[in-house]
């Protein structure tokens, strides 16, 4: 068993890929503790077409049939569970998946007739929206073609008038902000501070039925900036001016350059959907190493950002996924994993924002039982050859974010790469520092952005002394001027996720 | 729109926003053609155009701040092997789900050898601050990793206080308390005796920190020959190291005053046959017994009368609480050997619910299903740790 590698093992994920499948955390907790053998009967797996199966004893009587479906490559894998749980996958699925991924679902022939019946019916569904899709297009064609073109003139007006009175709805509630924002430095920022939340987001939510969403949410993170407790009065008005600005970039907008005009909408709240994303961008393909991943919890979705690097020239790209709360992403790519994809790039000011177009997971071998040679050195065991990521010194992130920010004013942070980052530690969270061994620079470690629990900074701060062991490592994270989010650091070419 | 015009003091703008530009005029920028344009204008957004241009460079920032001085020494390189990739996707489900059986966990990867991944350092020293019966376990398998993360920047100090991998001579001359008392601790897991000589020896010349690490340690390995050298201590001069002394000897008088433990398996086998079966006197002796190792014999034993229990329908419902308790009980500190016989019940079991089989009435109502899970996971948990082949 030392150091091989069968046939199946290879196929199998690895636990790590399995768990980002997870909606949310408590999933990935109950799902691991399902992850033993001991609840599990009649399993099996088909590694080489992602298929499993078992049944998993609950609390009732009968026990609750799970069906996995990861289709090889791409495609949304499918789940199916006769448990009552509302998440998906629910943590019978996820238990499965990590089970297996431990070597621990045997290889079997042949499904079970339920299985059968169950992959039957997701084909024949698949091939159902197949056609339909293809049957609506063809109509599309035939209308645009000939038939009736009344009736896709109107089709057009209607679409025409709607976009029409979304602008108009935008434009109204600008005028709100601009009237709102002079009220305020008229009568000067003290006393806002001193009125709390309220008229903050009473002013929000006229913004979100003007239809701009973005900015609504900007305007509730005025209140971080009022509460900010030494330079709160800089901070407020930089972010007032930022907003008058983007209301003067949307009033000018047809005589912006086209990227800054695309960024002034996305940063109003017309986001351009994944379709046209990809119809237009620019597209960019390669092999491209996965930096790190966080999730925010917004309002009714919970946001995942995933950074990438491509191997060749160090481009970054982020993908956006949204989920409500307990959903499947359609995206999991944890820390540390090679894609080879094609990515299409959003028109921006600062082009960072990309949809996948497609792309395979290239995973590392996984060996069964790594036994360590007797010649294996500590800290040496793997050689990092190109599996680390390209970072430079904490200087030229400081001119990165410089330079993004004379492309987009409204640039807040930009992700980048540190060579070697050593943390220094500090008696609280708040002090600590992160130190570029090259470089020679130093900026403070900003645990946590804005309002973020400080419980969870300190285990940030300890993690990433634990996992970097003060060695000068290669770290990603977030830089802004105030300092540098830690996201993911790098030993022995080994990432760790910090969050 | 601003173009053109020199940037207006931030510093200015910002106190002008601060009292309202009703109390206080904003200052015309000086450039081509925009004094013109901002006369006419409404002063707040004139002030607003102006701090546009100004902020940018107030968000721009300085360039980092140099770093002077030494960086902190890293982390020194630990020779053992990394713990193999089963055991550490175990680590993660124990930590999650089955904390009851991390000592034992422990205790294995510090047999084996294997070196934690650093990961995983943080979660277990914070487990380590209330759990004190993992401590000797964890600080071997944390080793010198552990200890350079616990100096450097974590709030764990009390890992110093433990053994280190190996006796250091020179921590007993340090004059830091945690070096002197880890050496001890060192020296108790070695000679245990040469360990208890030496507080004696040396206990009039230490300071109060040493005095209580030491303390603690007497009462970690309790000794009824340590007894009269405890009863002195009364006396000391510190009255923190009065009380825990007393503590110490309070708690050693009972010891001696108390009959010596009953072995287990005679004592399951006398409570079995007082109740003819499972009753509460065996219930409250097996769990006082909980948490440490229980001898194959016993464990069978018990595990005989469960099932013998479970079989006869006209049992008291009570004892059926005690059953599942003893169940789980049996699972957590039999010796894992057991699992193979537990295993056949379930086939047996499985024989007699089949259909055409002996019938239903005559299965178990103990859970041996569940029972099995349980040392199945302790079964598969020792033996992903089962040490490195050289």
């Amino acid at each position: 068993m030392a150091g091989t590698i069968n046939p199946a093992a290879a196929q199998r994920w690895s636990a790590d890929r399995v768990h980002a499948l997870a909606p949310d955390a408590s999933s990935q907790r109950a799902g691991a503790k399902l992850a033993a053998p001991g609840p599990w009967r009649d399993c099996g797996a088909q590694s080489a077409v992602g298929l499993l199966w078992g049944d998993c004893k609950g609390s009732g009587a009968k026990p609750y049939q799970v069906t996995v479906e990861l289709s090889a490559d791409q495609g949304t894998p499918g789940y199916a569970c006769s448990c009552p749980s509302r998440k998906f996958p629910c943590k019978h699925a996820l238990g499965l998946m990590l089970l297996w991924s431990a070597g621990g679902v045997p290889e079997a022939e042949e499904p079970p007739q339920r299985v059968r019946d169950w992959l039957d019916a997701r084909r024949e569904r698949a091939e159902r929206s197949e056609a339909r899709k293809a049957a609506a297009a063809q109509r599309a064609a035939r209308e645009g073609d000939d038939a009736d073109p009344a009736a896709a003139r109107k089709a057009a007006e209607a679409a025409e008038r709607r976009a029409a009175q979304r602008i108009q709805r935008i434009d109204a509630g600008l005028d709100d902000l601009e009237l709102w924002l002079c009220d305020q430095v008229r009568s000067g920022l003290t006393g806002l501070r001193a009125a709390g939340y309220r008229p903050i987001d009473d002013l929000a939510r006229r913004l979100i039925d003007a239809q701009a969403g973005a900015l609504a949410t900007r305007v509730r993170e005025l209140t971080h900036c009022l509460n900010s407790p030494e330079d709160w009065p800089e901070r407020t008005l930089a972010e007032f001016s930022l907003l008058h600005l983007l209301i003067q970039g949307w009033r000018h907008r047809d005589a912006l350059p086209a990227p800054l005009a695309a960024t002034v909408r996305r940063r109003i709240g017309l986001t351009m959907a994944a379709a046209e994303v990809a119809e237009v961008g620019e597209h960019a393909s390669g092999r491209w190493l996965v930096l790190g991943c966080r999730d925010l919890a917004a309002d009714k979705l919970v946001e995942r950002r995933v950074w990438l690097q491509r191997e060749t020239d160090g481009r970054i790209a982020m993908l956006l996924a949204f989920a409500p709360p307990g959903q499947a992403f359609g995206i999991a790519l944890p820390a540390g994993a090679v894609v080879e994809a094609e990515l299409a790039f959003a028109p921006d000011a600062v082009p960072l924002r990309a949809v996948l177009v497609e792309h395979t997971v290239v995973e590392h071998t996984v060996v069964e039982h790594t036994v360590p040679n007797q010649d294996t050195k500590p800290n040496q065991e793997a050689e990092s050859g190109g599996e680390g990521p390209q970072g430079g010194t904490l200087d030229e992130a400081a001119a990165g974010f410089a330079a993004a920010l004379a492309a987009d004013p409204w640039t807040a942070a930009v992700p980048v790469v540190l060579d070697a980052a050593v943390p220094l530690v500090g008696p609280k969270p708040e002090a600590w520092q992160i130190v570029d061994a090259k470089g020679g620079g130093r900026v403070p470690l900003l645990a946590s952005a804005d309002g973020a629990d400080p419980t969870r900074a300190e285990q940030l701060c300890q993690s990433l002394l634990a996992c970097g062991g003060a060695h000068p490592a290669p770290l990603f994270g977030l830089y802004r001027p105030a300092g540098l989010t830690p996201i993911t650091i790098w030993n022995n070419g080994q990432a760790a996720s910090l969050w | 729109m601003v173009t053109d015009t020199q940037p207006v003091d931030w510093a200015e703008l910002v106190s002008i926003a601060l009292v309202g530009t009703d109390r206080r005029p904003v200052p015309q920028a000086a450039g081509p053609g925009s004094a013109a344009g901002q006369a006419s204008q409404d002063p707040a957004l004139v002030l607003l155009s102006q701090a546009a241009l100004s902020a940018l460079a107030w968000r721009v920032g300085r360039p980092p701040e140099r770093f002077e001085g030494t960086l902190p020494a890293p982390a020194p390189a630990d020779p053992r092997p990394p713990l193999p990739e089963p055991a550490a996707r175990r680590l993660r489900t124990i930590l999650e789900s089955y904390p009851k059986y991390l000592p034992e966990w422990l205790a294995a990867v510090r047999a084996a050898g294997y070196r934690l991944p650093a990961a995983f350092l943080p979660p277990l020293l914070d487990l380590g601050r209330t759990n004190m019966l993992i401590r000797v376990d964890l600080a071997a398998v944390a080793g010198e990793p552990g200890r350079w993360l616990v100096a450097t920047g974590g709030n764990w100090k009390y890992l110093l206080r433990e053994a280190r991998s190996q006796l250091w001579p020179e921590d007993w001359q340090s004059p830091d308390p945690d070096d002197r008392i880890a050496y001890v601790a060192g020296l108790y897991l070695t000679d245990a005796d040469a360990a208890r000589r030496l507080i004696r020896e040396t206990w009039a010349g230490e300071r109060v920190p040493v005095k209580l690490g030491l303390l603690a340690l007497l009462s970690r390995y309790p000794d009824q020959e340590d007894l009269p050298f405890v009863q002195t201590l009364i006396r000391d001069a510190s009255k923190q190291v009065r009380d825990e002394a007393t503590l110490l000897a309070g708690s050693l008088e009972r010891k001696r005053d108390k009959p010596q433990p009953p072995d287990f398996t005679a004592e399951v086998a006398r409570l079995l046959a007082g109740a003819r079966g499972i009753g509460r006197d065996l219930h409250n002796f097996v769990m006082t017994r909980t948490g440490e190792p229980w001898p194959l014999d016993g464990a069978q034993l018990l595990l005989d009368a469960l099932v013998e229990h479970g079989r006869r329908a006209d049992q008291p419902a009570w004892t059926g609480w005690i059953a599942e308790q003893l169940q789980v009980a049996l699972a957590d500190n039999a010796p894992v050997a057991l699992r193979d016989r537990v295993a056949a019940l379930v086939a047996e079991q499985a024989v007699a619910t089949a259909p055409g089989g002996p019938g239903v009435n005559q299965a178990s109502r103990i859970d041996l299903v569940s029972m099995l899970a349980l040392l199945d996971f302790r079964h598969d948990m020792l033996a992903e740790l089962a040490p490195p082949i050289f």
